[in-house]
Protein backbone atom coordinates (compact mmCIF):
# COMPACT_ATOMS: atom_id res chain seq x y z
CA UNK A 1 0.00 0.00 0.00
CA UNK A 2 1.20 3.43 -0.70
CA UNK A 3 0.86 5.48 2.15
CA UNK A 4 3.96 7.27 1.51
CA UNK A 5 4.73 10.69 3.56
CA UNK A 6 3.95 13.19 1.30
CA UNK A 7 1.42 12.02 -1.23
CA UNK A 8 1.00 13.31 -4.55
CA UNK A 9 -1.90 13.46 -6.78
CA UNK A 10 -1.17 10.04 -8.59
CA UNK A 11 -1.19 8.34 -4.84
CA UNK A 12 -4.93 10.40 -4.21
CA UNK A 13 -6.14 8.53 -7.12
CA UNK A 14 -4.78 5.57 -6.52
CA UNK A 15 -5.75 5.04 -3.48
CA UNK A 16 -9.60 6.19 -4.58
CA UNK A 17 -9.48 3.29 -7.45
CA UNK A 18 -8.42 1.02 -4.47
CA UNK A 19 -11.14 2.10 -2.19
CA UNK A 20 -13.75 1.94 -5.70
CA UNK A 21 -12.92 -1.25 -6.49
CA UNK A 22 -12.79 -2.44 -2.72
CA UNK A 23 -16.95 -1.37 -2.55
CA UNK A 24 -17.41 -2.94 -5.47
CA UNK A 25 -16.16 -6.19 -4.59
CA UNK A 26 -17.68 -5.89 -1.58
CA UNK A 27 -21.26 -5.24 -3.08
CA UNK A 28 -20.86 -8.36 -5.37
CA UNK A 29 -20.29 -10.35 -2.19
CA UNK A 30 -23.37 -9.06 -0.50
CA UNK A 31 -25.28 -9.46 -2.96
CA UNK A 32 -23.97 -12.60 -3.72
CA UNK A 33 -24.47 -13.86 -0.38
CA UNK A 34 -28.29 -12.74 -0.95
CA UNK A 35 -28.50 -14.90 -3.48
CA UNK A 36 -27.48 -17.94 -2.38
CA UNK A 37 -29.75 -17.45 0.89
CA UNK A 38 -32.72 -17.16 -1.53
CA UNK A 39 -32.07 -20.05 -3.41
CA UNK A 40 -30.70 -22.20 -0.44
CA UNK A 41 -33.67 -21.44 1.16
CA UNK A 42 -36.27 -21.89 -1.71
CA UNK A 43 -34.25 -25.54 -2.44
CA UNK A 44 -34.37 -26.44 1.60
CA UNK A 45 -38.10 -25.15 1.58
CA UNK A 46 -39.17 -27.59 -1.00
CA UNK A 47 -36.41 -30.35 0.20
CA UNK A 48 -38.41 -30.55 3.58
CA UNK A 49 -41.75 -30.07 1.67
CA UNK A 50 -41.19 -33.65 -0.25
CA UNK A 51 -39.84 -35.32 2.71
CA UNK A 52 -42.74 -33.82 4.85
CA UNK A 53 -45.54 -35.06 2.16
CA UNK A 54 -43.18 -38.67 2.01
CA UNK A 55 -43.71 -39.35 5.62
CA UNK A 56 -47.54 -38.11 5.40
CA UNK A 57 -48.60 -40.27 2.16
CA UNK A 58 -46.56 -43.32 3.58
CA UNK A 59 -48.00 -42.39 7.24
CA UNK A 60 -51.51 -42.27 5.74
CA UNK A 61 -51.30 -45.52 3.61
CA UNK A 62 -49.82 -47.70 6.85
CA UNK A 63 -53.29 -47.68 9.18
CA UNK A 64 -52.81 -50.11 12.30
CA UNK A 65 -54.23 -53.39 12.29
CA UNK A 66 -56.58 -52.20 14.96
CA UNK A 67 -58.30 -50.11 12.28
CA UNK A 68 -58.40 -51.87 9.19
CA UNK A 69 -61.76 -54.61 7.77
CA UNK A 70 -60.15 -58.01 9.05
CA UNK A 71 -61.26 -61.41 7.58
CA UNK A 72 -63.20 -63.14 10.48
CA UNK A 73 -61.88 -64.99 13.12
CA UNK A 74 -58.20 -63.23 12.51
CA UNK A 75 -56.45 -61.72 15.42
CA UNK A 76 -54.45 -58.15 16.64
CA UNK A 77 -51.56 -59.68 15.19
CA UNK A 78 -52.32 -60.55 12.07
CA UNK A 79 -52.76 -64.24 12.36
CA UNK A 80 -55.91 -66.64 11.21
CA UNK A 81 -55.34 -69.39 13.55
CA UNK A 82 -57.13 -72.75 12.68
CA UNK A 83 -58.24 -75.47 15.18
CA UNK A 84 -58.77 -79.24 14.86
CA UNK A 85 -62.52 -78.35 12.37
CA UNK A 86 -59.76 -76.80 10.07
CA UNK A 87 -61.70 -73.83 9.75
CA UNK A 88 -60.46 -70.21 9.69
CA UNK A 89 -60.92 -68.54 12.13
CA UNK A 90 -62.43 -71.05 14.63
CA UNK A 91 -60.24 -72.88 17.41
CA UNK A 92 -63.48 -74.69 18.85
CA UNK A 93 -62.83 -77.81 20.16
CA UNK A 94 -59.20 -77.49 20.93
CA UNK A 95 -58.17 -77.45 23.96
CA UNK A 96 -57.74 -74.19 25.47
CA UNK A 97 -53.99 -74.89 26.68
CA UNK A 98 -53.15 -76.67 23.26
CA UNK A 99 -49.51 -75.22 22.07
CA UNK A 100 -50.65 -72.51 19.42
CA UNK A 101 -47.56 -72.73 16.57
CA UNK A 102 -47.64 -69.73 14.28
CA UNK A 103 -45.98 -69.47 10.75
CA UNK A 104 -45.18 -66.53 8.70
CA UNK A 105 -44.74 -66.22 5.60
CA UNK A 106 -44.93 -64.62 1.83
CA UNK A 107 -46.79 -66.73 -0.57
CA UNK A 108 -43.38 -66.16 -3.47
CA UNK A 109 -40.73 -67.35 -0.47
CA UNK A 110 -39.43 -70.39 -1.46
CA UNK A 111 -38.42 -71.88 1.85
CA UNK A 112 -42.45 -70.94 2.92
CA UNK A 113 -43.20 -73.23 0.12
CA UNK A 114 -40.46 -76.10 1.01
CA UNK A 115 -41.93 -75.32 4.97
CA UNK A 116 -45.56 -75.81 3.63
CA UNK A 117 -44.45 -79.27 1.94
CA UNK A 118 -42.79 -80.58 4.79
CA UNK A 119 -43.84 -78.89 7.92
CA UNK A 120 -47.84 -78.76 6.85
CA UNK A 121 -48.69 -82.43 6.73
CA UNK A 122 -46.69 -82.58 10.62
CA UNK A 123 -48.86 -79.47 11.75
CA UNK A 124 -52.32 -80.85 9.81
CA UNK A 125 -51.64 -83.70 11.57
CA UNK A 126 -50.97 -82.48 15.38
CA UNK A 127 -53.87 -79.90 14.43
CA UNK A 128 -56.49 -82.89 13.79
CA UNK A 129 -56.01 -84.58 16.86
CA UNK A 130 -56.12 -81.27 18.73
CA UNK A 131 -52.91 -80.84 19.59
CA UNK A 132 -52.29 -77.74 18.81
CA UNK A 133 -53.62 -74.24 16.83
CA UNK A 134 -51.79 -73.21 13.95
CA UNK A 135 -51.67 -69.79 13.35
CA UNK A 136 -51.02 -69.00 9.80
CA UNK A 137 -49.48 -65.27 9.28
CA UNK A 138 -50.09 -64.42 5.51
CA UNK A 139 -47.27 -61.38 4.82
CA UNK A 140 -46.02 -59.52 2.19
CA UNK A 141 -42.28 -58.41 1.47
CA UNK A 142 -41.51 -60.20 -1.52
CA UNK A 143 -44.15 -57.81 -3.81
CA UNK A 144 -41.01 -56.65 -5.63
CA UNK A 145 -39.51 -59.70 -6.96
CA UNK A 146 -42.71 -60.22 -9.13
CA UNK A 147 -41.86 -58.01 -11.84
CA UNK A 148 -44.40 -55.19 -11.00
CA UNK A 149 -47.70 -58.02 -10.35
CA UNK A 150 -47.22 -57.15 -6.48
CA UNK A 151 -47.65 -61.43 -6.14
CA UNK A 152 -46.94 -61.45 -2.48
CA UNK A 153 -49.97 -59.31 -1.86
CA UNK A 154 -52.69 -60.52 -4.16
CA UNK A 155 -51.48 -64.11 -2.58
CA UNK A 156 -52.04 -62.62 0.83
CA UNK A 157 -55.07 -61.08 -0.09
CA UNK A 158 -56.78 -64.08 -1.35
CA UNK A 159 -56.11 -66.46 1.09
CA UNK A 160 -56.97 -63.85 3.55
CA UNK A 161 -60.77 -63.35 1.47
CA UNK A 162 -61.31 -66.79 1.77
CA UNK A 163 -60.18 -66.95 5.46
CA UNK A 164 -63.43 -64.37 5.65
CA UNK A 165 -65.67 -65.89 2.66
CA UNK A 166 -65.47 -69.36 2.85
CA UNK A 167 -63.26 -70.48 6.08
CA UNK A 168 -63.47 -74.62 5.32
CA UNK A 169 -61.51 -73.98 2.09
CA UNK A 170 -58.70 -71.75 3.98
CA UNK A 171 -55.83 -74.55 4.76
CA UNK A 172 -56.38 -76.66 1.71
CA UNK A 173 -56.26 -72.90 -0.60
CA UNK A 174 -53.25 -72.18 1.41
CA UNK A 175 -51.35 -75.29 1.01
CA UNK A 176 -52.14 -75.60 -2.78
CA UNK A 177 -51.02 -71.88 -3.18
CA UNK A 178 -47.71 -72.96 -1.95
CA UNK A 179 -47.93 -75.91 -3.84
CA UNK A 180 -48.12 -73.70 -7.15
CA UNK A 181 -45.89 -70.95 -6.18
CA UNK A 182 -44.24 -69.45 -9.27
CA UNK A 183 -40.95 -68.63 -9.25
CA UNK A 184 -39.20 -65.13 -8.06
CA UNK A 185 -39.04 -62.50 -10.78
CA UNK A 186 -41.74 -63.31 -13.22
CA UNK A 187 -45.74 -62.10 -13.07
CA UNK A 188 -46.92 -64.98 -11.14
CA UNK A 189 -50.31 -66.57 -10.88
CA UNK A 190 -52.82 -64.04 -12.09
CA UNK A 191 -56.28 -63.42 -10.34
CA UNK A 192 -58.09 -66.19 -12.79
CA UNK A 193 -55.30 -69.06 -11.90
CA UNK A 194 -55.49 -68.32 -8.50
CA UNK A 195 -59.26 -68.47 -8.75
CA UNK A 196 -58.93 -71.96 -9.91
CA UNK A 197 -56.94 -72.88 -7.33
CA UNK A 198 -59.75 -71.65 -4.62
CA UNK A 199 -62.13 -73.70 -6.90
CA UNK A 200 -60.12 -76.65 -6.37
CA UNK A 201 -59.82 -75.93 -2.88
CA UNK A 202 -63.72 -75.73 -2.44
CA UNK A 203 -64.24 -72.11 -2.50
CA UNK A 204 -68.28 -71.48 -3.40
CA UNK A 205 -68.52 -70.17 -7.19
CA UNK A 206 -69.64 -66.98 -6.25
CA UNK A 207 -66.36 -66.97 -3.83
CA UNK A 208 -64.15 -67.57 -6.82
CA UNK A 209 -66.09 -65.27 -9.00
CA UNK A 210 -64.76 -62.64 -7.46
CA UNK A 211 -61.27 -63.66 -7.12
CA UNK A 212 -61.12 -63.88 -10.86
CA UNK A 213 -61.96 -60.49 -11.18
CA UNK A 214 -60.04 -59.27 -8.97
CA UNK A 215 -62.80 -57.44 -6.48
CA UNK A 216 -61.06 -58.57 -3.35
CA UNK A 217 -58.48 -56.87 -4.46
CA UNK A 218 -58.22 -52.61 -3.90
CA UNK A 219 -58.78 -50.66 -0.82
CA UNK A 220 -62.87 -51.71 -0.14
CA UNK A 221 -63.77 -48.73 -1.83
CA UNK A 222 -64.82 -50.12 -4.85
CA UNK A 223 -66.86 -53.22 -5.61
CA UNK A 224 -69.10 -55.26 -2.78
CA UNK A 225 -66.31 -57.73 -1.91
CA UNK A 226 -64.39 -56.81 0.67
CA UNK A 227 -60.79 -56.18 0.35
CA UNK A 228 -58.03 -57.38 2.94
CA UNK A 229 -55.02 -55.29 0.77
CA UNK A 230 -55.00 -52.65 3.69
CA UNK A 231 -55.05 -55.71 6.04
CA UNK A 232 -52.25 -57.63 4.56
CA UNK A 233 -50.65 -54.10 4.61
CA UNK A 234 -51.04 -53.71 8.32
CA UNK A 235 -50.46 -57.21 8.98
CA UNK A 236 -46.96 -57.09 7.69
CA UNK A 237 -46.38 -54.17 9.39
CA UNK A 238 -47.73 -55.86 13.01
CA UNK A 239 -45.05 -58.76 12.36
CA UNK A 240 -42.32 -56.83 11.84
CA UNK A 241 -42.81 -55.07 14.72
CA UNK A 242 -43.60 -58.26 16.80
CA UNK A 243 -41.00 -60.11 15.27
CA UNK A 244 -38.50 -56.75 15.12
CA UNK A 245 -36.72 -58.40 12.03
CA UNK A 246 -39.60 -60.31 10.05
CA UNK A 247 -38.22 -62.94 7.71
CA UNK A 248 -39.98 -65.74 5.98
CA UNK A 249 -40.78 -68.35 7.01
CA UNK A 250 -40.73 -67.51 10.96
CA UNK A 251 -42.41 -69.96 13.04
CA UNK A 252 -43.07 -69.66 16.62
CA UNK A 253 -44.12 -72.30 18.97
CA UNK A 254 -46.04 -70.80 22.10
CA UNK A 255 -44.68 -67.07 20.82
CA UNK A 256 -40.75 -68.45 20.94
CA UNK A 257 -39.24 -68.76 17.95
CA UNK A 258 -37.99 -71.92 16.88
CA UNK A 259 -34.38 -72.70 18.12
CA UNK A 260 -32.00 -71.91 15.19
CA UNK A 261 -30.06 -75.56 16.10
CA UNK A 262 -33.93 -77.26 14.41
CA UNK A 263 -33.58 -78.12 11.07
CA UNK A 264 -37.53 -78.41 10.22
CA UNK A 265 -35.91 -80.05 6.79
CA UNK A 266 -35.16 -82.85 8.85
CA UNK A 267 -37.82 -85.52 9.40
CA UNK A 268 -39.21 -85.43 13.04
CA UNK A 269 -37.43 -82.02 13.82
CA UNK A 270 -40.83 -79.90 14.19
CA UNK A 271 -42.78 -82.64 15.53
CA UNK A 272 -40.17 -82.76 18.07
CA UNK A 273 -40.31 -79.52 18.60
CA UNK A 274 -43.88 -79.31 19.46
CA UNK A 275 -43.48 -82.30 21.68
CA UNK A 276 -41.10 -80.36 23.90
CA UNK A 277 -43.24 -77.18 24.08
CA UNK A 278 -46.28 -79.54 25.10
CA UNK A 279 -44.45 -80.96 27.59
CA UNK B 1 -12.45 -0.78 -16.28
CA UNK B 2 -11.21 -2.89 -13.45
CA UNK B 3 -12.57 -6.99 -14.31
CA UNK B 4 -14.61 -8.90 -12.30
CA UNK B 5 -12.54 -9.92 -9.32
CA UNK B 6 -13.38 -13.29 -8.10
CA UNK B 7 -13.85 -14.46 -11.89
CA UNK B 8 -17.60 -15.73 -12.06
CA UNK B 9 -18.87 -13.44 -15.24
CA UNK B 10 -15.79 -12.38 -17.18
CA UNK B 11 -13.06 -14.77 -17.23
CA UNK B 12 -11.11 -13.55 -20.08
CA UNK B 13 -11.21 -9.62 -19.36
CA UNK B 14 -7.87 -8.19 -20.03
CA UNK B 15 -5.99 -8.19 -16.40
CA UNK B 16 -4.50 -4.94 -15.34
CA UNK B 17 -1.29 -4.55 -15.22
CA UNK B 18 -1.74 -2.44 -12.12
CA UNK B 19 0.05 -4.68 -9.77
CA UNK B 20 -0.55 -2.17 -7.11
CA UNK B 21 -4.41 -2.77 -7.03
CA UNK B 22 -4.22 -6.13 -7.21
CA UNK B 23 -1.82 -6.66 -4.30
CA UNK B 24 -3.98 -4.71 -2.56
CA UNK B 25 -7.10 -6.16 -3.16
CA UNK B 26 -5.53 -9.69 -2.42
CA UNK B 27 -7.67 -11.32 -4.68
CA UNK B 28 -8.14 -14.45 -2.64
CA UNK B 29 -7.45 -17.00 -5.29
CA UNK B 30 -6.47 -15.38 -8.73
CA UNK B 31 -5.41 -17.99 -10.23
CA UNK B 32 -8.16 -20.45 -9.37
CA UNK B 33 -10.78 -18.25 -10.36
CA UNK B 34 -9.33 -18.22 -14.16
CA UNK B 35 -9.47 -22.02 -14.59
CA UNK B 36 -9.45 -21.97 -18.29
CA UNK B 37 -7.49 -18.60 -19.33
CA UNK B 38 -6.00 -15.67 -17.69
CA UNK B 39 -2.51 -15.35 -17.14
CA UNK B 40 -0.91 -18.76 -16.50
CA UNK B 41 0.88 -18.42 -12.78
CA UNK B 42 2.14 -22.32 -13.68
CA UNK B 43 4.49 -23.65 -11.58
CA UNK B 44 4.77 -27.20 -13.13
CA UNK B 45 2.70 -29.05 -15.75
CA UNK B 46 0.99 -31.17 -14.02
CA UNK B 47 -0.55 -28.27 -11.92
CA UNK B 48 -1.26 -27.05 -14.90
CA UNK B 49 -3.00 -30.41 -16.03
CA UNK B 50 -4.75 -30.47 -12.85
CA UNK B 51 -5.92 -27.29 -13.30
CA UNK B 52 -7.17 -27.71 -16.27
CA UNK B 53 -8.92 -31.19 -15.94
CA UNK B 54 -10.01 -31.09 -12.02
CA UNK B 55 -13.45 -29.43 -13.36
CA UNK B 56 -13.73 -32.43 -15.36
CA UNK B 57 -13.11 -34.65 -13.01
CA UNK B 58 -15.34 -33.23 -10.10
CA UNK B 59 -17.95 -33.54 -13.07
CA UNK B 60 -17.26 -37.15 -13.56
CA UNK B 61 -17.70 -37.82 -10.08
CA UNK B 62 -20.45 -35.52 -9.09
CA UNK B 63 -22.57 -37.37 -11.69
CA UNK B 64 -21.40 -40.98 -10.35
CA UNK B 65 -22.48 -40.23 -7.08
CA UNK B 66 -25.62 -38.39 -8.05
CA UNK B 67 -26.11 -41.76 -9.92
CA UNK B 68 -25.72 -43.64 -6.35
CA UNK B 69 -27.93 -41.55 -4.06
CA UNK B 70 -30.67 -41.36 -7.19
CA UNK B 71 -30.67 -45.15 -7.54
CA UNK B 72 -30.91 -45.99 -3.94
CA UNK B 73 -33.89 -43.37 -3.29
CA UNK B 74 -35.84 -44.40 -6.38
CA UNK B 75 -35.66 -48.38 -5.73
CA UNK B 76 -36.53 -47.78 -2.36
CA UNK B 77 -39.46 -45.03 -2.80
CA UNK B 78 -41.96 -47.35 -4.04
CA UNK B 79 -42.13 -49.58 -1.32
CA UNK B 80 -41.89 -47.54 1.56
CA UNK B 81 -43.32 -50.09 4.50
CA UNK B 82 -40.22 -52.04 2.81
CA UNK B 83 -37.95 -49.42 3.58
CA UNK B 84 -39.20 -49.19 7.50
CA UNK B 85 -39.22 -52.89 7.69
CA UNK B 86 -35.33 -52.70 6.56
CA UNK B 87 -34.61 -49.75 8.97
CA UNK B 88 -36.38 -51.36 11.83
CA UNK B 89 -34.27 -54.71 11.32
CA UNK B 90 -31.25 -52.75 12.28
CA UNK B 91 -32.44 -52.63 15.37
CA UNK B 92 -31.14 -49.37 16.29
CA UNK B 93 -33.76 -46.58 16.50
CA UNK B 94 -36.48 -46.64 18.97
CA UNK B 95 -40.05 -47.73 17.44
CA UNK B 96 -41.59 -44.20 17.34
CA UNK B 97 -38.79 -43.08 14.85
CA UNK B 98 -38.29 -46.00 12.72
CA UNK B 99 -41.37 -45.44 10.75
CA UNK B 100 -40.96 -41.76 10.43
CA UNK B 101 -36.64 -42.13 9.35
CA UNK B 102 -38.13 -45.43 6.81
CA UNK B 103 -40.06 -43.18 4.98
CA UNK B 104 -38.00 -40.10 4.97
CA UNK B 105 -34.77 -41.82 3.76
CA UNK B 106 -35.34 -42.29 0.19
CA UNK B 107 -37.14 -39.50 -0.44
CA UNK B 108 -33.72 -37.36 1.20
CA UNK B 109 -31.50 -39.66 -1.01
CA UNK B 110 -33.45 -38.58 -3.97
CA UNK B 111 -33.09 -35.37 -3.24
CA UNK B 112 -29.29 -35.57 -2.17
CA UNK B 113 -29.51 -37.44 -5.95
CA UNK B 114 -31.01 -34.45 -7.83
CA UNK B 115 -29.51 -32.07 -6.31
CA UNK B 116 -26.06 -33.28 -7.09
CA UNK B 117 -27.56 -34.45 -11.10
CA UNK B 118 -27.79 -30.68 -10.78
CA UNK B 119 -24.71 -29.48 -9.54
CA UNK B 120 -26.68 -26.92 -7.01
CA UNK B 121 -25.07 -26.63 -3.83
CA UNK B 122 -22.68 -29.02 -5.15
CA UNK B 123 -20.20 -28.99 -1.85
CA UNK B 124 -23.29 -29.02 0.70
CA UNK B 125 -24.83 -31.58 -1.27
CA UNK B 126 -21.18 -33.38 -0.99
CA UNK B 127 -21.22 -33.03 2.17
CA UNK B 128 -24.91 -34.24 3.07
CA UNK B 129 -24.26 -37.21 1.12
CA UNK B 130 -21.01 -38.38 2.79
CA UNK B 131 -22.89 -37.69 6.37
CA UNK B 132 -25.21 -39.74 4.96
CA UNK B 133 -22.83 -42.79 4.14
CA UNK B 134 -21.13 -42.19 7.54
CA UNK B 135 -24.05 -43.32 9.10
CA UNK B 136 -24.65 -45.65 6.83
CA UNK B 137 -21.29 -47.29 7.25
CA UNK B 138 -21.45 -46.76 11.39
CA UNK B 139 -25.20 -49.10 11.08
CA UNK B 140 -24.18 -51.97 8.80
CA UNK B 141 -21.06 -52.13 11.15
CA UNK B 142 -22.71 -52.46 14.31
CA UNK B 143 -25.45 -54.81 12.76
CA UNK B 144 -22.31 -56.96 12.05
CA UNK B 145 -20.43 -56.32 15.86
CA UNK B 146 -24.04 -57.57 16.61
CA UNK B 147 -24.00 -60.70 15.02
CA UNK B 148 -27.65 -59.50 12.84
CA UNK B 149 -27.83 -61.20 10.11
CA UNK B 150 -29.40 -58.66 7.88
CA UNK B 151 -29.08 -57.51 4.51
CA UNK B 152 -28.75 -54.11 4.67
CA UNK B 153 -31.30 -52.58 2.00
CA UNK B 154 -28.97 -49.97 0.61
CA UNK B 155 -30.66 -50.27 -2.84
CA UNK B 156 -34.01 -51.74 -1.84
CA UNK B 157 -35.04 -55.02 -0.21
CA UNK B 158 -33.10 -55.03 3.69
CA UNK B 159 -33.85 -56.94 6.05
CA UNK B 160 -33.46 -60.19 7.62
CA UNK B 161 -31.35 -63.09 5.88
CA UNK B 162 -29.79 -66.02 6.24
CA UNK B 163 -26.30 -65.74 8.14
CA UNK B 164 -23.95 -67.57 4.98
CA UNK B 165 -25.43 -64.75 3.08
CA UNK B 166 -24.25 -61.25 4.81
CA UNK B 167 -21.68 -59.44 2.63
CA UNK B 168 -21.18 -56.60 5.71
CA UNK B 169 -17.60 -56.12 4.58
CA UNK B 170 -18.19 -55.38 0.66
CA UNK B 171 -21.25 -52.92 1.55
CA UNK B 172 -18.95 -51.10 4.11
CA UNK B 173 -15.87 -50.85 1.37
CA UNK B 174 -18.45 -49.85 -0.96
CA UNK B 175 -19.72 -47.15 1.17
CA UNK B 176 -16.24 -45.93 2.51
CA UNK B 177 -15.70 -45.78 -1.43
CA UNK B 178 -18.76 -43.58 -1.26
CA UNK B 179 -17.69 -41.65 1.26
CA UNK B 180 -13.99 -40.84 -0.47
CA UNK B 181 -15.94 -39.75 -3.48
CA UNK B 182 -17.92 -37.35 -1.28
CA UNK B 183 -14.78 -36.07 0.52
CA UNK B 184 -13.23 -35.50 -3.33
CA UNK B 185 -15.87 -33.30 -4.59
CA UNK B 186 -16.19 -31.18 -1.43
CA UNK B 187 -12.55 -30.60 -1.93
CA UNK B 188 -13.26 -29.55 -5.50
CA UNK B 189 -16.73 -28.97 -5.92
CA UNK B 190 -16.42 -27.16 -9.46
CA UNK B 191 -17.60 -28.74 -12.49
CA UNK B 192 -18.91 -28.63 -15.23
CA UNK B 193 -22.60 -28.44 -16.31
CA UNK B 194 -23.35 -27.44 -12.95
CA UNK B 195 -26.05 -24.92 -12.10
CA UNK B 196 -23.77 -23.72 -9.27
CA UNK B 197 -21.49 -21.82 -11.80
CA UNK B 198 -24.41 -19.90 -14.00
CA UNK B 199 -26.19 -19.07 -10.40
CA UNK B 200 -22.85 -17.76 -9.17
CA UNK B 201 -22.76 -20.16 -6.40
CA UNK B 202 -19.18 -21.54 -6.59
CA UNK B 203 -17.67 -20.93 -3.25
CA UNK B 204 -14.75 -18.45 -3.97
CA UNK B 205 -11.75 -19.84 -2.07
CA UNK B 206 -10.57 -22.56 -0.89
Amino acid sequence: MSTAPRTTKADRREEARVAALRLREEQQRAARRQRTIVIGALVAGLAGLAVLVTIILGQANASPIEDVARPAGSTLSGAIPVGQEGIAGRTDGTDPDAVVVSVYSDFLCPYCALFEELGGPVLDEYREAGDIVVEYHPVSILDRESAGSVYSTRAAVTVAFVADQAPEAFVELNQLLMANQPAEGVVGLTDEQMADLARQAGVPEEVAAQIAAGEHLGDGTAGDAPAFTPWVRAATEQASKDLGRLQTPTILIDGEPLDESVDWREEGRLAEAIDAARG
Amino acid sequence: MAPTLGGTSAPHDPRPNDMTARDALASPDADHALPDGGEPTTTTPAADAWRRWQPWFSTVLRLGLAGVALAAGLLKIGDLPGSVRATRAYELLPEVLVAPVGMALPMIEIIIGLLLLLGLFTRLSALAFGALMVAFTIAIASAWARGLAIDCGCFGGGGPIDPSETVYLQEILRDLAFVAGAALLMAWPRSRLSLDRPLGLEPTAR
